[in-house]
């Protein structure tokens, strides 16, 4: 039997704590968004689905554009019909539709938010009891401060304070742009909210295979003897896209790959696969070491020659067989614009366990395929049992978790091939999600939506984890600025990456990996 | 005609299962290629044990459930079903069921295979060597039990038992005298009952969880489950929930130990499923119903804190859902 869980209403014990969430209106700001429409209200409805939702439940879109709530409703239908991994079912549809609706008002305007108040104030009194607040900031970054203002004003951010059902946030990235202004980013959350009442989302935590990572390294013993120096020649994070900037030139030029990638979702890739093993699963014991784990992290060698980092951007090329324009003739983006759409970095950590261990992260745009993965690559055997490199290909073992598109786990390991003479060959260990567990698995954000509103924040970054993170990351976009283009590499859209970058790796005899299906 | 004639799958002789298991994925018989393990990839294994008086109709719809759930988690299910008299060659009959099932999407593609196996009561005793050879080994085992006496599991399932993640049972259709039973390890046994009606227990708890536990119980006089005809199982899960939940609630220190607990059928004519009722020493009262028709709950109550009138949607887990409730999650 499972312990008592002493924390929880005697009522909820016994039930997941997925299926315990208390009384929740959600307000999305943005709620005519692509995200919205893509992912945040497929999500709400997949939720719903699987009777995860709380028994009241609302969805609030809250907007600058005048719309009215059956017109919203329509527009959330659509969504679920054109982006939901589950087609439209009509009756629950019917039901879950009738708790959506809009709120119109400007984000600077504090009457829009206590009209707001007010109307939340009528669902609790129609309840009979009170229901939390989460906010959902999915809008650009310039409008975060006056809805966090505005929040704090109209009172919504203290609402149930001290409360299992005090209000909460999520916030998308980025979280600023730099140190400085993730520093004043979280000034201002933390004017309004409790670190515990904020959710800052990175929907890669989301994924099956990111939180499996914390299962395969601490509940196998077989991972953590080796997971170390003595054992680990190097680790590659590679976050790979296919797709160019398309629409988005304005905002991405602005941005570039080690914003828009590294300096978040392949640090939070690196700070689970490296952090020491936690005291706990308590969010605060996870989040203590990630952060520890980044603070551990070497300052980057800027050099042009001979440095840690290489940033280019894309060139003409083919992609999947298509022909695709260079960077700088894509719509919206300056012919002498010098903005990275592909970084590599090579990082050391310096502590116990990973004392000389390269750490390779890379993100690109327009790379041959779109893939994600971590591969931690072993030292080769010592010995010259297998040595002979003419009969035996040994490569070294390596154990990848791929985290897109096609969630799992592979071991590579040398077998001989079947034979009378000993010849060796590298050979695969598969785990997909797909094979072994169905269709099973949620989308990243509705795992992400559903803690947020259980007040759960092991998927999430903390304050200090993202000014952490940008405290190594700032003298490099610093540096880059003040250099203008020198230094700025070009790839051919479709290959994998400028040649310069191969140079990080040489220097260590490694290279970097061409990650297959 | 019995179950395992019922039960769809190709007649085979059990030395040919294991051959037929291993090629049955290749696209011709030169065809070397490792087809199955793009496709199957068992990761647990399921024995269904029917027992002497399952009828074809129950068994069959076990049979699909156990299928449905082998669509979501690969698994080697091996079906046991008691005959009075073999037909084939052997000693025991057997069967091989496949299926490729091919969803909507890359994610729900896969391969659920069956072996199904009539054996003769004096058989029994061969069965944990003979299940040996299709089961995955290092993989978790589960067995589920319909309709097996407790005569006949304490005397031929037991020791097949021993090492297993999971008993699972469906107290809605066993025979009672299986909650007398001296599992080898208690806390493995799972009743789907109990799995099936967690969307109640979560509507019931979202909606109770908003009371301070003391005010639940102050004053609480009886609580009675009332049922539609098929439904007492399901009552009496029900009432053993409560009666335990609100032990935690402080019911002792309170004097809810005096509370009564009870159930009964629903009164003629009603189209609810389930109704669960409080009756308070004061006015305070809670009225939950439920019709499985609508899919619909009604709560009126007012526990001290004014009246409340809501209405929610509900569906109790399926059959597959409920399976795996119990399997992975049930606790």
């Amino acid at each position: 039997m499972q312990s008592h869980d002493t924390d929880r209403h005697p009522f909820l014990q016994g039930l997941s704590r997925h299926r315990g969430v208390p009384p929740t209106v959600i307000v999305i700001f943005g709620a005519s968004g692509d995200l919205t429409a893509r992912k945040l209200v497929p999500a709400i409805y997949n939720l719903g689905l699987d009777n995860l939702l709380p028994s009241d439940f609302y969805l609030i879109g809250f907007g600058r554009k005048a719309i009215q709530d059956e017109a919203f409703r329509e527009m959330t239908q659509t969504d679920v019909q054109k982006y939901s991994r589950r087609p439209l079912h009509p009756e629950f549809w019917e039901h879950l539709s009738e708790k959506v609706l809009y709120h119109t008002g400007d984000y600077d305007q504090v009457e829009a938010y206590k009209a707001l108040g007010e109307r939340i104030d009528v669902i609790e009194k129609n309840l009979g009891r009170d229901i939390q607040l989460l906010f959902y900031i999915s809008t650009p970054p310039t409008v975060f401060k006056p809805i966090l203002e505005n929040l704090g004003a109209s009172g919504l951010a203290a609402r149930h304070a001290g409360t299992a059902l005090a209000s909460k946030i999520i916030i998308e990235k980025p979280f600023g742009r730099d140190l400085d202004s993730a520093k004043g980013l979280n000034q201002v959350l933390r004017q309004q909210f409790q670190e515990s009442q904020v959710f800052r989302i990175d929907h890669y935590l989301g994924k099956e295979t990111v939180q499996d990572l914390l299962v395969q390294r601490f509940s196998n013993s077989i991972f953590e003897p080796i997971w170390n120096f003595r054992y680990v020649d190097c680790i590659q994070i590679t976050v790979a896209e296919e797709l160019g900037v398309g629409t988005r030139g304005g905002y991405y030029d602005q941005s570039g790959a080690l914003r828009d990638m590294i300096q978040n979702h392949t640090m939070q890739l690196l700070s689970l696969v490296a952090m020491e093993p936690p005291v706990s699963l308590s969010p605060e014991d996870i989040r203590d070491e990630k952060v520890k784990l980044l603070k551990a992290i070497q300052p980057v060698d800027l050099r042009p020659e001979g440095g840690d980092v290489i940033r280019a951007h894309y060139t003409e090329g083919l992609v999947s067989g298509e022909r695709v324009p260079g960077y700088t003739q894509e719509q919206g983006i300056p012919a002498d614009s010098f903005t990275e759409t592909y970084a590599a970095i090579r990082l050391f950590i310096n502590n116990w366990r990973w004392q000389g261990v390269p750490i390779y992260l890379r993100s690109g745009k327009r790379m041959p395929r779109r893939v994600s993965e971590i591969a931690v690559q072993f030292k080769q055997p010592p010995g010259a049992l297998f040595s002979d490199t003419a009969r035996f290909d040994l490569a070294p073992n390596t154990m990848v978790m791929q985290i897109q598109p096609d969630e799992g786990t592979t071991l590579l390991i040398n077998s001989k091939i079947p034979g009378l003479e000993t010849r060796t060959q590298p050979v695969k260990m598969h785990f997909r999600y797909s094979t072994t567990f169905g269709s099973n698995t949620p989308e990243a954000y509705e795992r992400l939506i559903l803690d947020a509103m259980g007040g759960d924040g092991t998927l999430f970054i903390r304050g200090d984890e993202t000014e952490t993170s940008w405290g190594i990351f700032t003298p490099i976009l610093d540096f880059w600025q003040s250099g203008g283009r020198r230094g700025l590499e070009t790839y051919a859209s479709g290959s994998w990456g400028p040649v310069a970058a191969d140079r990080l790796l040489w220097e260590r005899k490694h290279e970097w990996r061409r990650p297959g299906p | 005609m019995d179950l395992f004639d019922t039960l769809p799958g190709l007649n085979l002789r059990v030395s040919e299962i294991s051959p037929m298991l291993s090629s049955m994925w290749q696209a011709s018989a030169d065809d070397k290629r490792d087809v199955a393990a793009t496709g199957r990839a068992s990761q647990l294994n399921l024995v269904v044990h029917f027992g002497g008086q399952a009828s074809a109709e129950e068994g069959l719809g076990i049979f699909n459930t156990a299928i449905s759930f082998a669509q979501s988690y690969p698994c080697r299910i091996i079906v046991l079903c008691p005959v009075v008299s073999v037909k084939g060659a052997d000693s025991i009959d057997a069967k091989l069921f496949s299926l490729c099932y091919v969803g909507a999407d890359q994610r729900a593609l896969c391969a659920c295979e069956a072996v199904i196996l009539g054996y003769l009561h004096q058989d029994a005793v061969h069965l944990e060597d003979l299940i040996s050879l299709w089961l995955e080994n290092d993989l978790p085992v589960y067995h589920w039990f319909h309709n097996v006496s407790a005569e006949a599991l304490k005397r031929d399932v037991l020791p097949l038992l021993h090492g297993c993640r999971r008993v699972l049972f469906d107290s809605a259709v066993e025979d009672p005298a299986l909650k007398t039973i001296r599992w080898p390890e208690p806390q493995s046994i799972a009743d789907l009952t109990r799995s099936h009606l967690l969307p109640v227990r979560q509507s019931l708890g979202q909606f109770l969880a908003g009371y301070p536990p003391w005010q639940l119980i102050a004053g609480l006089k009886k609580v009675v489950v009332a049922y539609a005809p098929g439904h007492l199982a399901e009552a009496e899960s029900l009432i053993d929930w409560q009666q335990k939940t609100l032990l935690h609630c402080g019911a002792k220190e309170e004097g809810v130990a005096a509370v009564v607990f009870g159930y009964e059928p629903l009164r003629v004519g009603a189209d609810t499923s389930i109704e669960v009722r409080w009756v308070y020493a004061d006015d305070k009262y809670l009225s939950w119903s439920f019709c499985e028709k609508r899919t619909s709950v009604h709560i009126t109550a007012n526990l001290g804190t004014g009246k409340v009138d809501l209405a929610q949607q509900l569906q109790l887990l399926s059959p597959e859902q409920a399976l795996a409730e119990a399997l992975f999650f049930a606790n």
